[in-house]
């Protein structure tokens, strides 16, 4: 523009002036810098919390996760040199400690295998040498030894004094704490002894420390870190959000179709129009108990959870926490997310193409369905696909209808893709079916004590999420950017 | 020659509709194809039309001139009810074709769209090939067959003079075209419905001048078939391509004659001030 350059006398004789062609061009580049710092912000976090997350995952998957000796004692075994031994029959020794973050962690100094016949195989035994504390009230009944509590089942044979005493029993690992079942042993070593630390011998069938990611993907939940896996909490999803998808698409286009091309404007169309948007702003949680009501226990009008027989398939009334009451209680919670998005989209529709249909004496139904919809369909799959993103990271609406967080079983038992044609009667159980979901196999592994399950393991599973919603996200990238190509005007 | 306001009469008491009337005979090009009769339309409170007397010939190009808001536009729409498609509106008066009268709750308004076929100010092809967008319009009426179809898309677009350009890639998206050769398009568009009359709504206005002057080419052969409504700004424009020319000012119709009698001996003062350049 010819009128920007400025007076020469005007500009030095107001050096304030702050419509110079310096101020202009400073204020343009700080605007920039300041815009372009946030973008790259954003970015650096994201990759941060993704990078968090692969070194605390990984770290499941490379670090002596646990042994499981035996079948039901999972002990943390640290110790790098011990890796290689640990098939088999084996015997341990080492020192048992509890960590900072209250992990106990078994760190074999010794290591032992033991050759023997599977049948002859005996329960896994453990031996606890250290300072027992005797306790001081009877239940719970719970040995401290050095920092290690011991809880062991009878009173009997409880240690009834202080000093250095030998506890032998099979162990089991609940939530981080170490107890002794089965014939208990407790026999006192010495009296007065300086052993601050206590030392352990373990004997059981070690199986292999190492978690695969294979096994990770295709295992369910387990109460051992070395054995939990995924798979039930993405068939749960996989099967909720495709009935999500399937239930709330239709409606949600359909709806905002009637209010964007039908309805006329007036006080009741206006009146759903705020309402929308203030249910796409509602705290999904509110679904949940909206959910709980109207689906799981359908108002209480079925007095004693029954069957309803049909075509040889078993409809359980009320619904309970099945796959169907989940995707429908998603349903609501995305279907203003759809509608608003379709709205949008259909609204982005120049006005010209319509009226070239029209004017062709194409009919409003011909018009919607050959011109508007193809040309809406960027936007609305776009849309759609947010939403339902949003869906598949719901944790609060699926604890309120009283959806498990920690379930083995799959919806309709099916584990595996190859399955679905094996067998396609399984599907019709699918929707019946109890599940489990993703973000809540997180969340019951988050609030496990055992850092395995509530540090490496979360971490893995919120990887898994993140890359489904990328997966979702390329989709929704890749459609727009296919039907985007022919249609600009 | 004016068209004395007693012809408008003749047509009210030919009595029922002709159907099928497009291809008419000599008689009928003597008797308006599209008249509108004390047409009064109203957007929401503001009224736009005042009044309309317009008796438009069948077969001839009627061009509809005058400054910008003066209900031309507004006019044109009500001939094929496009109006329709404005929520709040109102309208007194008929509109008739062939003596029927297109405001008729049992008209459907489908069917008159198909006679009385339009091409916008702006080319708004469909987001779609060049062979779809011709072949839309048949499509939506029912006819499916690829080789009724392949006939009338090749046909529309040699009428629109479109056919040399575009017949090695009718497949392209309508959108890689020109600007004149979208418009073009849009005339094939609407000739490919085989309508009885065109109304064409400012076509070129937004058309560099060798477009311009295919455009009004294009519309004075396509007057040996149809009965063409035009829409201008462009006076010269009106003057090269009419038979007829209606002035309309602030809603009114304030004069319609013969093109070349109105150009040359206008009767109104505002009409003179118009056409020779004092306002507008």
């Amino acid at each position: 523009m010819s009128h920007v350059a400025p007076a020469p006398a005007k500009a030095a004789g107001t050096p304030a002036n702050s419509n110079t062609p310096f101020t202009r061009r400073a204020i343009g580049v700080v605007f920039e810098l300041a815009c372009g710092s946030s973008t790259w912000v954003g970015l650096l976090v994201l990759l941060f919390l993704i990078g968090i997350l692969i070194w605390r995952a990984s770290g499941y998957f490379q670090g002596p996760v646990g042994v499981q000796v035996a079948n039901a004692s999972p002990i943390l075994v640290v110790g790098e040199q011990s890796q290689e031994h640990l098939k088999g029959f084996v015997k341990l020794t080492g020192q048992l400690t509890v960590s900072k973050t209250g992990r106990l962690e078994f760190a074999a100094t010794k290591v032992k295998k033991i050759r023997r016949p599977v049948e002859e195989i005996p329960p896994a035994r453990v031996t606890l040498t250290g300072l027992a504390v005797r306790p001081s009230q009877p239940s719970p009944l719970e040995v401290r030894l050095g920092d290690l509590v011991v809880t062991v089942p009878d009173a009997t044979t409880l240690p009834s004094e202080n000093g250095v005493w030998q506890l032998k029993g099979t162990p089991v690992l609940n939530q981080g704490r170490l107890s002794l079942t089965g014939e208990v042993e407790c026999e006192l070593v010495e009296e007065q002894a300086p052993a601050a630390e206590t030392s352990a011998e373990l004997e059981g069938v070690a199986t292999p420390p190492r978690q695969t990611v294979w096994g990770f993907l295709s295992n369910s939940d387990s109460t051992y870190p070395g054995q939990a896996g995924l798979l039930a909490g993405f068939w749960g999803t996989f099967w909720v959000i495709l009935f999500t998808v399937v239930i709330s698409i239709p409606i949600g286009i359909g709806a905002a179709l009637y209010l964007e091309e039908y309805a006329t404007a007036n006080w009741t169309t206006r009146f759903i129009q705020l309402n929308l948007a203030n249910l796409a702003g509602v705290p999904s949680i509110v679904y949940g108990i909206l959910g709980l009501t109207v689906f799981v226990r359908m108002f209480g009008m079925f007095k004693e959870p029954g069957t309803w027989k049909v075509l040889g398939l078993a409809i359980p009334l009320p619904l309970g926490a099945s796959v169907l009451s989940g995707a429908l209680t998603l349903s609501l919670l995305v279907l203003p997310v759809v509608i608003i998005a379709t709205q949008e989209a259909l609204r982005a529709v120049p006005p010209s193409i319509r009226h070239g249909s029209y004017a062709l004496g194409a009919t409003r139904w011909q018009t919607i369905w050959h011109q508007v919809l193809p040309a809406a369909v960027p936007g609305i799959s776009t849309g759609v696909i947010l939403a339902i993103s949003r869906a598949i990271g719901e944790t609060a609406p699926l604890i309120i209808i009283g959806v498990p967080t920690f379930l083995q079983e799959t919806p309709g038992d099916i584990r595996s893709v190859g399955q679905v044609f094996q067998s396609p009667g399984d599907l019709a159980h699918v929707p019946f079916s109890s599940f489990t979901a993703l973000p809540l196999v997180i969340y019951q592994w988050i609030r496990q004590a055992d850092p395995t399950f509530s540090v490496s393991l979360s971490a893995a599973g919120i990887l898994v999420l993140l890359a489904m919603l990328l997966a979702l996200n390329g989709i929704a990238i890749f459609i727009r950017s296919r039907f985007q190509r022919q249609s600009r005007w | 020659m004016v068209i004395p306001p007693s012809l408008s009469h003749l047509a009210a008491s030919k009595g029922p509709p002709r159907p099928g009337s497009a291809a008419g005979t000599g008689a009928d090009d003597e008797l308006p194809k599209i008249e509108s009769k004390n047409l009064n339309f109203f957007y929401g409170s503001s009224q736009a039309l005042f009044d309309i007397c317009l008796p438009i010939r069948a077969r001839h190009v009627t061009a509809l001139i005058g400054p910008s808001g003066c209900g031309k536009s507004t006019f044109l729409r009500t001939l094929n009810r496009m109006n329709d498609l404005i929520e709040v509106r109102r309208l007194t008066g008929q509109v008739l074709l062939d003596g029927v009268d297109v405001y008729d709750p049992e008209i459907d308004v489908v069917a008159l769209r198909k006679r009385v076929g339009m091409v916008f100010q702006k080319s708004n092809p469909f987001p779609k090939s060049i062979y779809e967008n011709v072949a839309y319009g048949p499509r939506i009426a029912g006819t499916n067959k690829r080789s009724i179809l392949d006939g009338i898309v090749e046909d529309s677009l040699k009428k629109s003079a479109l056919w040399d350009e575009v017949r090695n890639r009718l497949n392209d998206s309508a959108l890689n075209l020109s600007g004149g050769q979208q418009q073009r398009l849009c005339i094939a568009r609407a000739l490919a419905t085989s309508p009885e009359v065109l109304l064409m709504d400012e076509p070129a206005s937004a058309l560099d001048p060798s477009s311009t002057s295919r455009i009004e080419d294009l519309v004075s052969e396509l007057k040996e078939n149809y009965t063409i409504v035009i829409v201008t700004h462009n006076m010269q424009q009106a003057a090269r391509v009419s038979d007829y020319t209606a002035f309309f000012y602030q809603g009114k119709l304030v004069e319609m004659g013969e093109t070349s009698t109105l150009f040359l001996k206008p009767k109104e003062k505002q009409t003179e001030d118009y056409i020779t350049g004092r306002f507008g």
